[in-house]
């Protein structure tokens, strides 16, 4: 029965999320009590209060049980596989996750080695690149299933990206730069533009082009972006790797505070344990992404 | 944010190849456009000046070469014909006007053409609708023997004005020049046709002057020829003339006439009178086939030739210059061509360095056909705005061009003209824009955007 009501929960999207440890224990029947269960794991990995189960019953967890797929989630990976395929002709398998899920307003970090992935799981999530097979589900649509323009309106409404070198386009300044996020999803919106520069501290620098800004400063803009299209996922692909160790804390505490406050889920991909310790879930990409420890 | 906009702002990031791109299509526009405006001018005086005229009658020999001596002054008059003959079209019954005009002496100063006619050669519109605009002194007119009009080129060239006086060079002997002055009576404005630099006399100062009263024996020969009479037959028209003329010239005889002294200031019989060429503006009639019925009839006999100065001049532009403008046409097509490649050429090869920018912007959600749409504007921009400063430059080019242009080859060009085929220019800048832009917006559209992401 327990065990039961497990499954089901994890089936409505993973409506709860439970730290891999407690999934474990969960699953193998370490833990006999769903109670026990709902109240560790839900209390550990949900940082939106309103989530938090503690106060909940039976009769909330049953609730939970019985809604919609991924209402809660902002990320449900299920057997995602991917490979490329050599020059030899020879299969290199890159991703094979089993079970990933990211819930609502959560930040999570991936730590893993260079070539383990990172960068084409963050591509898989947001539709730049397909999977081989496997359901991808953001913010309760199954990327998988897009077809491409889809996949591209989707990711200008649903993901914010922040890359490693930035990624700004050098002939727009600060502000344009993040109103052309806003284009692509027909959100022109300058004034909105102008408050998330002012958010990331750069309102005197909105007419600047990145090639007068500062590193950091780049970054920040980069993050301003991210957020203009109020995405429900942020992705962002070691984002301090280009940056000075003092810079690299301004970044990440702003990106978290920016997803914080907008209750945007955060799926951070570094290789840096650095960064990790920054983050109350980490995930090393090793433990469930299959392709990597075969 | 428009996709114009993000297309303009790559456009300016890449401003010197771009500035560069722009300005071979505006030069190639900006030669269309001078050529069309020049060859528009050109087209107008020679389809239009004499357009007036419902016929032009002038001895046997080439057509063009009688269109070309009367109306435009460029070629050498054919032959003479009979002054007797000239009388004959002023009285026919459908002729409205009759103007008689002698060609082939010039200006002493600067070589003008000279034209010996009537004042009612003033009266008919070398080109309908445009009647001649002319300065004369109060009380002055262009009705007495020694009076002048002049083309406006004239008076700028050779700094006359009114009052002015000048002599004249007889036809094909440069070191004959009349003893006789002519006063400039009347200053023709600006028409852009060849009136410009020509100077009128009065035709009857022309025949006073040496050598333009053909000498009798010969004027009879000739009548008596052109129309095929007996000698007596002409001296029996002109008896009374022929009387008056012996006697005077017996009398000059006994009282050793000097010749090189002769004033020339008695009349001229109508006998010794030639005419170059008529010109006739035809009563008007309901179905227009009169000049076709005098024409075909004229043309039947051995007499003269008459032509239809419009048909003459189409032909010959059809036939020659129409060629030369197609040349030039072509050629400026090709330019523009060359220059669109030469767009084609930039925005190509900017997309392997731009591999990086569209990645960026599909992963922020751009669409591959947005992408495409992109790089299709910017293509469009460079075109568009290449033919728009193109057509701006052209104008400044005839605009700055105009008076050197008149100065030396007598074109009266409008600054403010424009050609209807420039309004194609900017349907067929963007075309080729479309054209251009395709290949690159495929190479956009095509962008793999985790490779171009991680370049």
């Amino acid at each position: 029965m327990e065990r039961s009501i497990l499954q089901r929960v994890q089936c409505c999207g993973g409506g709860i999320v439970l730290h891999p440890a407690h999934r474990r224990k969960a699953e193998s029947g370490a833990h006999r009590s769903w109670e026990f269960s709902a109240h560790h794991g839900i209390a550990d990995s949900v940082d939106n209060p309103g989530l938090r189960v503690e106060h909940a019953g039976l009769l909330y967890l049953l609730r939970l049980a019985f809604l919609p797929c991924g209402s809660l989630m902002s990320l449900i990976l299920r057997n995602v596989r991917k490979s490329y395929r050599e020059p030899d002709g020879g299969v290199l398998p890159v991703l094979d996750v089993e079970h990933f899920e990211l819930a609502t307003g959560e930040q999570a970090v991936l730590l893993g080695e260079s070539g383990g992935g990172k960068t084409t799981l963050l591509n898989v999530i947001s539709g730049i690149s397909t999977a081989d097979e496997g359901e991808i589900i953001v913010a309760g649509t199954n990327v998988a299933k897009l077809p491409e323009p889809s996949r591209d309106r989707f990711r200008a409404e649903k993901i914010g990206f922040v890359f490693q070198t930035f990624h700004l386009l050098p002939a727009f300044t600060a502000l344009e730069n993040v109103q052309l996020g806003m284009s692509f999803s027909g959100r022109a919106d300058k004034n909105y533009a102008k408050e998330l520069l002012d958010r990331v501290g750069l309102s005197h620098r909105l007419h600047h082009r990145p090639g007068a800004m500062s590193v950091g400063e780049q970054q920040r803009v980069s993050v301003a972006r991210a957020l203009a299209n109020r995405p429900a996922l942020m992705l962002a692909d070691e984002p301090t790797a280009s940056v000075d160790r003092a810079n690299q804390d301004v970044i990440l505490d702003l990106l978290q505070k920016a997803c914080s406050e907008n209750q945007v889920s955060l799926l951070l991909v570094t290789h840096s344990p650095d960064v990790a310790s920054r983050f109350s879930r980490v995930e090393q990409l090793s433990n469930f992404n299959a392709a990597v420890r075969s | 944010m428009s996709l114009f906009t993000i297309a303009w702002k790559s456009l300016r990031q890449r401003w010197l190849a771009s500035s560069l791109t722009t300005l071979s299509v505006a030069l190639g526009v900006a030669l269309m456009v001078a050529i069309l405006i020049v060859n528009s001018v050109v087209d107008d005086m020679f389809s239009q000046t004499g357009s007036g005229y419902s016929l032009i009658i002038g001895a046997k020999g080439s057509e063009t070469q009688l269109v070309m001596s009367t109306i435009y002054r460029m070629d050498r008059p054919i032959e003479n014909l009979p002054w007797r003959y000239y009388r004959e079209w002023q009285d026919h019954k459908w002729v409205e006007k009759a103007v008689p005009v002698n060609l082939g002496d010039s200006t002493e100063d600067g070589g003008f053409p000279i034209v010996g006619t009537t004042p009612q050669y003033f009266t008919i519109d070398p080109v309908p609708g445009r009647p001649y605009r002319m300065k004369f002194k109060e009380g002055d007119g262009f009705d007495s023997t020694w009076d002048a009009v002049i083309g406006s080129q004239v008076a700028r060239k050779n700094g006359w004005d009114l009052g002015s006086e000048f002599r004249m060079v007889h036809a094909g002997q440069d070191d004959h020049v009349h003893d006789e002055k002519f006063m400039v009576k009347g200053i023709l404005a600006p028409s852009g046709t060849p009136n410009d630099r020509t100077v009128f006399v009065h035709i009857d100062g022309f025949f006073m002057l040496d050598g333009h009263d053909k000498p009798i024996e010969e004027a009879i020969d000739r009548e008596a020829k052109f129309y095929g009479e007996t000698r007596e037959q002409v001296e029996e028209r002109y008896k009374a003339d022929l009387a008056d003329i012996r006697s005077h010239a017996a009398e000059e005889a006994s009282h050793g006439h000097d010749h090189a002294h002769h004033d020339h200031s008695h009349g001229v019989s109508d006998l010794q009178k030639e005419v170059t060429a008529v010109l006739l503006q035809l009563k008007k009639d309901d179905f227009g086939g009169r000049a076709l019925d005098l024409q075909s009839q004229i043309n039947e006999g051995f007499r003269a030739q008459a032509v239809r100065p419009v048909g003459v001049m189409k032909r010959l532009m059809d036939n020659l210059v129409g060629n030369v403008k197609d040349a030039f046409l072509v050629l400026t097509g090709l330019i523009i061509a060359v220059s669109g490649i030469g767009i084609f050429v930039s925005i190509y090869n900017s997309m392997a360095d731009r591999k990086k920018e569209i990645a960026i912007m599909r992963a922020l959600g751009a669409r591959r056909q947005t992408v495409f749409s992109i790089i299709l504007c910017e293509s469009l921009l460079l075109c568009v705005l290449g033919g728009v400063f193109g057509l701006v430059l052209g104008h400044a080019l005839v605009f700055v061009a105009s008076p050197v242009i008149e100065q030396k080859a007598g074109l009266l060009i409008d600054p403010m003209a424009f050609s209807p085929l420039e309004f194609i220019v900017l349907p067929v800048m963007i075309a080729m824009a479309v054209l251009i832009g395709i290949l690159p917006g495929v190479t956009a559209y095509r962008t793999d955007v985790a490779e171009g992401l991680s370049g």
